[in-house]
């Protein structure tokens, strides 16, 4: 086996494991501040790429409609949390869980009214094809996917670490009640968790559909499923844990796929994973027991 | 400085305070006084709008009653809750920085933080450490400088002595006394601990099943035999 071939499954590893990272930070953050799954950020991945799409298509410039998407899926979830969480908190959280499928199931069933059942191509030329250098080839868009999240990260490290919004955000998930006293403005903490999740939802929907040239109503419900796999076993709601899972999976993932004849599609191994994992470290990767 | 009115305070059907009025001097402690489940815990959180309550509360002439906590707590109302509720995975320094994350003066915070630290010492011994690590004692003394660097006009305390040494707890009511009379702060405390809470309170109301049974000033209430007998034990 080549270095070349080494290094091609190497980043194709890290972009699956990005795109992965993306979705499983933003519902272990979200997990984090309302202890809830949020099964429907599925449905708020596809919007993103749809929201992308349709922006592309209108403004022809691929970085307005990628921050635009961004911005309007941030609103997206935003939005949802408002209307359809925060009415619920009282209740015990499997009342917010039940609504987060039913949600889940109506975005997709709005995506179809809305944009046909139809598979539809996202053809950004400058991104898709593959990359030729000595011997590698992988998709260009990797190398966006993979240096884009690097900037996500860096900035949301910045955010949680180095400003009040995120020091807020950090002591609501620890205790929503003294957070409170502490003079927060628990709410608005909460929304922008919403937001900033939603908005990175969207910049990894877009670049899967500029790698696949593909957007469908259900294009979120297996990174979604595996997203929920992934906070478990990185530990309820510990955000470097659920990157690290994600990272594990993408590389786990790719192996499998490329060197073993066993059986199993990606979806068998990642579950195959959390049951594992579940099993021999009930408190996830980083999580506390 | 704060006056409550009529105050009810429910969980769901059960009433927890029944038509309490208060009215607070500014500088001064005041402190209450309650067997368990007399409603003590409920009457601070009504003040913080943590509770679902009917009746008035005003703070400094206005209205709160309908505020939600952050914007009574950006008034100036500061506690230091039952059991502490320290934040576990932040360090000492960052608990304390969380109680000033509204204060926009960065060299008086650090100012401050610095006096919280040399009236407790162990503070800036562990400041890098998981507030975890401290023992109960430490603990509500780091609780206390959480609450005092919001620079708050009251302070309310839900018994900050429970199973704490008497040199500790004589620390804590210590440290509260001097920002009392050197800042003016006015002190709502919470107690079980009738003896302590006499010692610096400069007036008292105890609470029955929710509703005020008594109150006056200390020196008043000492000589009073029902407080007497059922607090002081003799
Ligand atoms: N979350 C709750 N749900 C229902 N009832 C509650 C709740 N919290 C308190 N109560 C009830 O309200 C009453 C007053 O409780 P509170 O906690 O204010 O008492 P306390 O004076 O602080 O007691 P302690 O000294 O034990 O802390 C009690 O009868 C208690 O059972
Ligand atoms: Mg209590």
């Amino acid at each position: 086996m080549s270095g070349a071939v080494i290094s091609q499954q190497i980043v194709n590893a890290l972009a699956l494991g990005s795109v992965y990272a993306m979705i499983a930070v933003g519902l272990a953050m979200i997990y984090g501040v309302l202890r809830i799954l949020h099964i429907a950020h599925a449905g708020v991945y596809a919007a993103g790429a749809y929201l992308g799409l349709y922006f592309f298509k209108v403004t022809d410039n691929f970085f307005i409609a990628l921050v635009l998407s961004m911005l309007i899926t941030g609103v997206l979830g935003a939005l949802i949390e408002r209307f359809i969480y925060r009415p619920m908190l009282p209740k015990p959280r499997i009342v917010a869980l039940i609504a987060s499928i039913g949600l889940f199931i109506c975005l997709s069933d709005l995506f179809r009214i809305i944009a046909g059942p139809y598979q539809m191509a996202f053809d950004y030329p400058a991104l898709s094809g593959q990359v030729t250098m000595s011997g590698l080839s992988v998709p260009r868009v990797d190398f966006a996917i993979i240096g884009g999240t690097a900037a996500i990260f860096g900035l949301l490290w910045f955010i949680m670490q180095k400003t009040n919004i995120g020091f807020g955000i950090r002591a609501v998930a620890q205790d929503i009640e003294t957070a409170k006293v502490m003079g927060i403005n628990v709410d608005r903490s909460i929304q922008a968790v919403f937001f900033l999740s939603s908005a990175i939802a969207a910049f990894g929907a877009i670049m899967v559909s500029v790698l696949y040239n593909a957007v469908y109503t259900n294009m979120g419900d297996m990174i979604g499923y595996k997203g929920l796999a992934l906070i478990v076993i990185g530990g309820f709601g510990s955000l470097p844990g659920a990157a690290l899972a994600a990272f594990l999976l993408g590389f786990a993932e790719t192996i499998f796929t490329t060197y073993s004849d066993v059986p199993l599609s990606r979806e068998g191994i990642a579950m195959f994973m959390l049951v594992l994992l579940i099993l021999f470290r009930p408190q996830g990767l980083l999580g506390k027991a | 400085m704060i006056q409550l009115h009529n105050v009810n305070a429910y969980y769901g059907r059960v009433q927890a305070l029944r038509s309490v009025s208060m009215n607070l001097t500014a500088g001064k402690i005041f402190s209450v006084l309650g067997a368990n489940g007399a409603g003590k815990t409920t009457l601070l959180r009504s003040i913080l709008g943590l509770a679902q309550t009917t009746g008035s509360i005003h703070f400094e002439g206005e209205d709160i009653s309908a505020l939600p906590t952050y914007e009574r707590v950006r008034r100036g109302i500061a506690v230091v809750p039952e059991g502490r509720r320290l934040f576990s995975e932040f360090t000492v320094g960052e608990n304390l920085r969380i109680g000033a994350i509204n204060r926009t003066d960065r060299a008086e915070v650090d100012a401050d933080i610095d006096e919280m630290c040399t009236f407790f010492p162990i503070l800036r011994k562990r400041f890098e450490q998981p507030s975890g690590t401290l023992s109960g004692g430490e603990g509500q003394m780091l609780a206390l400088s959480r609450a005092l660097l919001s620079r708050p006009k009251l302070l309310l305390l839900d018994e900050p002595s429970v199973g704490l040494m008497p040199i500790a707890v004589s620390d804590i009511f210590n440290m509260v006394g001097k920002i009392c009379r050197d800042k003016g702060l006015t002190v709502l405390l919470v107690e079980q601990n009738a003896k302590k809470a006499l010692q610096i309170a400069d007036n008292a109301a105890v609470l029955e099943l929710g509703a005020v049974a008594f109150e006056g000033d200390v020196e008043t209430l000492k000589a009073d035999g029902r407080l007497k007998e059922a607090y002081l034990g003799h």
